[in-house]
């Protein structure tokens, strides 16, 4: 790595930290001047509610309590429940939640990349084709049906018709109730990285370098396993990335129809009790991801793509 | 000239290709010959068929397109035995194409050197690869093999390149790879669909006469497709002179040059750009080639031709020899006995007698 990549690198760490600053603030605000309060109990009375506040540092001025807050959370205290879960730290909490979330986004990813692949691969081999046709009308349809959709459908036909799937997540049997919330999640990673890899082979099969391996005499097989696919698959790396993002901020209505204690579930059951740690807790995991992993694909496309990082050598 | 032997007879080739807008006739009956040991170029307009002809021999045709009639006769002598064999490369299956045929037999060199070799390979395998595959070489044999071919062509530090991939290496550089590539398994036909055209100038005197230093050490027959005249003079034995799917005219580097009969054949030529050209302007022909969906009534190139007769319009002109020689052929009514006498361009005639006189 040399130094203006170095200098590259540095700016864009500081960006992001400045980023993120922004949106700690902002979210800080929109969840103290959210409508209800944690302590909602109406059997309180007025002196008992003076001392929850003052428990919770929710008597101290608005200022103060985020001084405070962005304190506690430079030492990795990201405060307690006020409501939900009474008085447990909100970073493990947090933490495991995102855990299952972060396995299910991870899982939906890997298996709609590999049937998605397989997918694109074989369409655009079968280029204009009655296959093709229904290879990218699947495509278009899990691209535009959204995957709680997928997951009602899922969940009607296989755990309330044939009932051979549970309809809810025990954590009994982890990977068996998994199946279809994954499932459901990963039809989207389908339809999207099916469309690209398609796009990216045709391109690749009509290529000049296509004809003059054609011409080398290499049967098809060869042609299409050691000379197309790593150039059309090459692209598709650098789109997983966002999908991952995607997948782990869009799962909340698949987690709630499901029931899997994930980051989208404790997030929308956090809001609906005011519980303002646990609120701003997963939506400011939710920016950094994205924030991050934006950081990391426009560094790793550098490093991912040969002619990018083969290209300092010459000359 | 006894001993010339033919090693490929194309004959009443037929080519269309299906596109949403209707059937293009791309090909429409080409006769051409290729001998060994001896050069032939195809000249003509983009879209005249030039590089279709060529794919068809290969093999390669874009999957809309189709052979719809005609042979394409290959001669060769089996490695082992030594016997002459002759087959119908129209007739021959897919994978006996791709077998015995591409690469094998025939080698094609591409017209953009910067596109034509695989992103993501080095340029080793690349070379490497058509050995390892039609002989079942070893890596190390082929290894080898490839490294006296860079060295052939012309390209020094030969170990280092061998590891380098495409994009670090020069327009000039990789055409050469391209060449290296194309002699790899030995072919005995060389075909170059305009190996200069993407180059720069300086570069493309070298890289033609590349190939015709490999021509005379293998014995190759090459078969140029090109529309610059000057590299035609340069490197050609036989010319022919493509228009509209149909070879228009066909001889001698000389006959084509200083006779030309085909009124295509003297636009071409006035076309042609040189430094005592008193003009201002460059001489261009007028008009558009046809557009092949449509039936081609009568000659193809009449609407162009300012010398057109009236039976150009109605029916197509059969092949006519030109009185005296074996090998000058040209389509066009104004070699009919009855024809009016038409000389070619008082201008063309000048600069053609120029050319002769300094033998270029």
């Amino acid at each position: 790595m040399n130094k203006s990549t170095l200098k590259y690198i540095g700016k864009r760490l500081i960006i992001s930290a400045i980023t993120l600053f922004v949106i700690l603030v902002v979210l800080f605000l929109m969840v103290r001047f959210l409508p209800g309060s944690p302590i909602n109990n109406e059997k309180l009375s007025a002196a008992q509610r003076a001392v929850i506040e003052a428990k919770y540092g929710l008597d101290k001025p608005l200022f103060t309590q985020f001084v405070i807050y962005v304190k506690d959370m430079l030492t990795g205290n990201f405060g307690v429940s006020m409501n939900l879960y009474k008085d447990m730290p909100v970073a493990s909490l947090v933490g495991n939640a995102a855990k299952i979330s972060f396995l299910y986004g991870l899982a939906a990813v890997i298996i709609g990349t590999i049937i998605g692949m397989a997918l694109g691969v074989f369409a655009a081999l079968h280029r204009n084709s009655i296959w093709d046709t229904l290879a990218t009308a699947l495509s278009v349809i899990g691209v535009s049906i959204p995957s709680f959709v997928f997951a009602l459908l899922i969940l009607i036909f296989f755990a309330s018709y044939l009932r051979i799937l549970p309809t809810a997540y025990s954590s009994s049997q982890p990977i068996y109730s998994s199946i279809m919330p994954v499932a459901a999640l990963s039809t989207g990673v389908i339809a999207n990285v099916s469309r690209f890899t398609r796009t990216e082979m045709i391109e690749v099969l009509d290529s000049d370098y296509m004809i003059l391996a054609k011409a080398k005499g290499l049967d098809r097989k060869t042609l299409i396993f050691s000379h197309a696919l790593r150039n059309a698959l090459i692209p598709v790396i650098t789109i997983l990335g966002p999908i991952l993002v995607n997948l782990m901020t869009g799962t909340m209505v698949v987690e709630l129809l499901c029931s899997v204690p994930g980051l989208g579930k404790l997030l929308v059951n956090s809001i609906l009790s005011s519980d303002y740690n646990i609120i701003l807790a997963c939506a400011f995991l939710y920016a950094a991801m994205y924030i991050i992993m934006m950081l990391i694909i426009d560094i790793a496309y550098g490093i991912i793509d040969p002619r990018i990082r083969l290209g300092k050598d010459e000359g | 000239m006894a001993d010339r032997e033919r090693i490929l007879k194309i004959r009443d080739l037929n080519i269309s290709f299906k596109t949403d807008n209707g059937n293009v006739k791309a090909i429409r009956g080409v006769n051409l010959d290729l001998y060994k040991g001896e050069t032939i170029a195809i000249v003509g307009e983009s879209g005249s068929g030039k590089s279709v002809t060529t794919k068809a021999i290969m093999g390669i045709l874009a999957s809309n397109g189709k052979i719809d009639s005609g042979t394409i006769d290959y001669v060769w002598y089996d490695e082992y035995t030594g016997e002459r064999k002759e087959r119908d490369i129209v007739q021959m299956s897919e994978r006996e194409l791709q077998k015995e045929i591409r690469g094998r037999k025939i080698a094609m060199v591409f017209q953009d050197p910067m596109t034509s070799l695989n992103p993501t390979m080095t340029i080793g395998r690349q070379v490497m690869e058509p050995m390892m595959y039609h002989y079942k070489k070893s890596k190390q044999e082929a290894y080898q093999k490839a490294l006296e071919l860079l060295e052939l062509v012309g390209i020094t530090d030969a170990e280092k390149r061998m590891k380098n991939y495409p994009h670090q290496l020069s327009g000039g550089m990789r055409q050469r790879i391209v060449i290296a590539i194309a002699l790899s398994c030995d072919p005995y036909v060389l075909i170059c669909d305009e190996p200069t055209t993407a180059l720069d100038v300086t570069i493309q005197a070298k890289i033609l006469e590349l190939i015709q230093e490999i021509q005379k050490k293998k014995n190759l027959s090459v078969i140029y497709i090109t529309h610059d005249l000057g590299v035609v003079a340069k490197v050609a034995d036989y010319v022919n002179v493509m228009y509209a799917g149909k070879i228009v005219e066909t001889g001698t580097i000389n006959e084509i040059f200083y006779d030309p009969r085909h009124p295509y054949t003297w636009g071409l030529l006035s076309a042609m750009p040189d430094l005592d050209t008193d003009d201002d302007e460059l001489y261009t022909i007028p008009g558009t080639p046809p557009n092949l969906i449509y039936e081609v009534k009568g000659d193809a190139f009449a609407p162009r031709n300012k010398f057109a007769l009236n039976i150009d319009l109605r029916l197509d002109p059969p092949t006519y020899y030109v009185p005296g020689s074996k090998t000058h052929k040209v389509s066009s009514w104004l070699m009919h006995e009855n024809a009016p006498k038409v000389e070619m361009p008082e201008a063309l005639r000048k600069r053609l007698d120029k050319m002769k006189k300094e033998g270029v």
